[in-house]
């Protein structure tokens, strides 16, 4: 299956000209930089995300039995 | 002090010079933005063509650099909120409604951009996103992010709106940018 040609869209707000045109060899690096980054972004959100639910479901089964938590446990519920 | 907004221009919607091809945009970019306002107003309503939640990503004056810093916070309909700071190329203004989402169902964005003319300081933003999905309510969310430019030298001259997920903005997506003059 063949890619679809990345194309920039400008519009100039001082003249309103409209240019469109395939993206340069730069703006393509640019371009697979920038979703690479952001694929990293998203996992490292993600696994925060999850870790943080995961430390207060534990902090909430140590209370509800009455066990000691850990210091990183009680962080996620003492304001 | 009143002040008066003044539509410098638009991607989409009525009266404007360019909408978004059936096909998509892959990156727009509002170039040769005039000098002569107090702040800027950046309204975002899009969709893009990946699936699940995509992301909106800003770039001032087309600088790639590691030179914009952030915080933000987010909530979602369920699991846990959560937020962060950091700094990167682009400033991403998650979130977006992709095709996982309910049918033609648009994010909205609304970004103020103040003192962007200056040329002696960091040009800071503040954003706030929304994202309905009545398909699945774990993919219902809102963000807000302060992030700051930390460019001083230059005025904010261009805005480029992309997808950093490497999709497109799809067809009836808009952007209104608006310049704000204290009167």
């Amino acid at each position: 299956m063949t890619e679809p040609t990345l194309m920039m869209h400008i519009v100039n707000c001082t003249t309103g000209e409209v240019t469109e045109r395939p993206y340069t060899a730069e703006e393509i690096a640019q371009y697979e930089a920038d979703v690479a980054a952001n694929t990293a972004r998203r996992a490292e959100e993600t696994a925060a995300a999850e870790a943080l639910a995961a430390l207060k479901a534990s902090a909430k089964a140590k209370l509800v039995a009455g066990e000691p938590l850990t210091e990183e446990e009680a962080a996620t519920i003492v304001l | 002090m009143p002040s008066t907004y003044t539509l410098i221009t638009s991607i989409g919607g009525a009266g404007n010079p360019y909408t978004v091809p059936s096909g998509g945009v892959t990156t727009a970019t509002l170039s040769s933005i005039p000098s002569t306002y107090t702040d800027l107003k950046l309204l975002i309503s899009a969709r893009y063509s990946g699936s699940s939640i995509g992301d909106i990503a800003i770039r001032f004056n087309g600088d790639t650099g590691s030179n914009y810093s952030y915080v933000e916070g987010y909530g979602q309909s369920t699991g846990t909120p959560g937020g962060g700071k950091g700094s990167g190329a682009a400033r991403h203004n998650s979130i977006i409604n992709g095709t996982g989402s309910t049918a033609s169902t648009f994010n909205n964005v609304e970004i103020n951009i103040i003192d962007y003319a200056s040329t002696s300081r960091a040009k800071v933003s503040i954003a706030d996103a929304v994202l309905e999905n009545m398909a699945s309510t774990t993919n219902t969310q809102m963000r807000i992010q302060g992030w700051s430019w930390n460019n001083t030298a230059n005025a904010i001259n261009s805005i480029t709106v992309f997808d950093p997920a490497g999709t497109n903005l799809v067809e009836f997506s808009t952007i209104y940018l608006y310049g704000i003059s204290n009167a």
